[in-house]
């Protein structure tokens, strides 16, 4: 058998920018494995795609407790960096450019996410395509640290302006098992 | 058993070691190593060895480089010419918060070619930064395992106090 196990599937149906994803983690794993496919919008508009914890019964934690850091590369010249130092969101994992149906997908590895005794930390890759202004594919990678010893059971997947309403995408999770 | 990640090898750190070594890489798979809460007391670094027939490697013939990104919202280039005496000097270690890794090992059983990691990892303690890179062992030589060694003054000078680390190999 494999040591990587699937844990859950969640897909979007209904329009809205912040996407909450739980029961994501159990404490049948120390490190999860989540996958994000194509998170887009039918509409037009553009915004990064940022994240949130969700805690213990389900709603999303907003508090600066997030340490987070991203460098993003363009296929054309110029990479950037940004971080929260602390913040109240884990950001960038991606850029979302609607209406394409290439929207932002990443994969993220979550550490200890469902033991209340430890830190969660994770750290994920994004790749998105943008075609506003110069037409170019972005690559994200990222980490973060949220600072509270304190129960994890999902994410939320959040437009940070509220600019864009994300109605299509996959996202899977699996566990590795120890 | 196809498309499967199968654990190799695993050490649940007990009592105070200097260092942890897995093995078992015996074909030309792709193997993943994963380090989960490391937590240290004496150290604050941790660094890499691959191992020929259990015993580390010891000549200076590793490099690495990467990229480190901050929570400051910064991201710098992190490199070592190929003559080191082990890989990712970059990975700070905690007391209370724990060091996360990844890392894919290619080319590790092939006796005719050089081995090398890919992979990141979140750093423990209080920096908020993690880094995405790679290192390489420039030798042509079959590898056949991996030690993880705290660093205080020399690699495994100082001690592990917890922490999970395991090997699978990817099929």
């Amino acid at each position: 058998m494999s040591n990587l196990r699937f844990v859950n599937e969640v897909t979007l149906s209904v329009a809205a920018n912040t996407v909450d994803l739980p029961n994501l983690f159990t404490g049948d794993f120390e490190t999860y494995l989540v996958v994000g496919e194509n998170f887009s919008s039918s509409a037009t508009g553009s915004d990064y795609v940022d994240a949130r914890l969700l805690d213990a019964s389900g709603s999303a934690i907003t508090t600066s407790n997030y340490r987070y850091g991203v460098h993003y590369v363009p296929s054309s010249t110029g990479a950037s960096a940004e971080g929260g130092n602390p913040g109240n969101i884990i950001g960038g994992i991606g850029f979302q450019n609607a209406p394409l149906a290439e929207g932002v997908s990443f994969e993220m590895y979550v550490y200890s996410p469902y033991d209340a005794s430890v830190y969660t930390q994770g750290q994920w890759v994004g790749s998105n395509y943008k075609s506003t202004g110069t037409p170019q594919a972005y690559c994200w990678q990222g980490f973060f640290k949220y600072t509270v010893n304190e129960r994890i059971t999902g994410l939320q997947l959040k437009s940070r302006n509220g600019a864009n309403n994300m109605d299509s995408g996959t996202i899977r999770c699996y566990g590795v098992a120890d | 058993m196809a498309g499967s990640l199968i654990k190799v090898s695993s050490n649940t750190i007990t009592g105070s070691p200097g260092s942890v070594t897995l093995t078992g890489i015996d074909d030309n798979s792709i193997y993943l190593l994963t380090v989960n809460n490391l937590l240290q007391s004496v150290g604050t670094q941790v660094v890499y060895r691959f191992t020929e027939s259990g015993t580390d490697y010891t000549g200076a013939n590793y490099g690495k480089s990467g990229r480190r990104i901050t929570s400051a919202g910064s991201a710098t280039d992190a490199g070592d010419a190929a003559t080191i005496t082990w890989m990712f000097l970059d990975s700070t270690l905690g007391s209370t918060v724990g060091y996360n890794a990844q890392y894919y090992i290619c080319n590790a059983n092939n006796s005719s070619m050089e081995t090398s990691i890919i992979g990141r990892h979140i750093d423990g303690g209080g920096s908020y930064r993690k880094m995405t890179g790679n290192g390489v062992l420039k030798r042509n030589s079959a590898v056949d395992g991996i030690s993880v060694l705290a660093f205080s003054g020399t690699p495994g000078g100082g001690t592990f106090t917890s922490g999970e680390i395991n090997l699978y190999k990817i099929k």
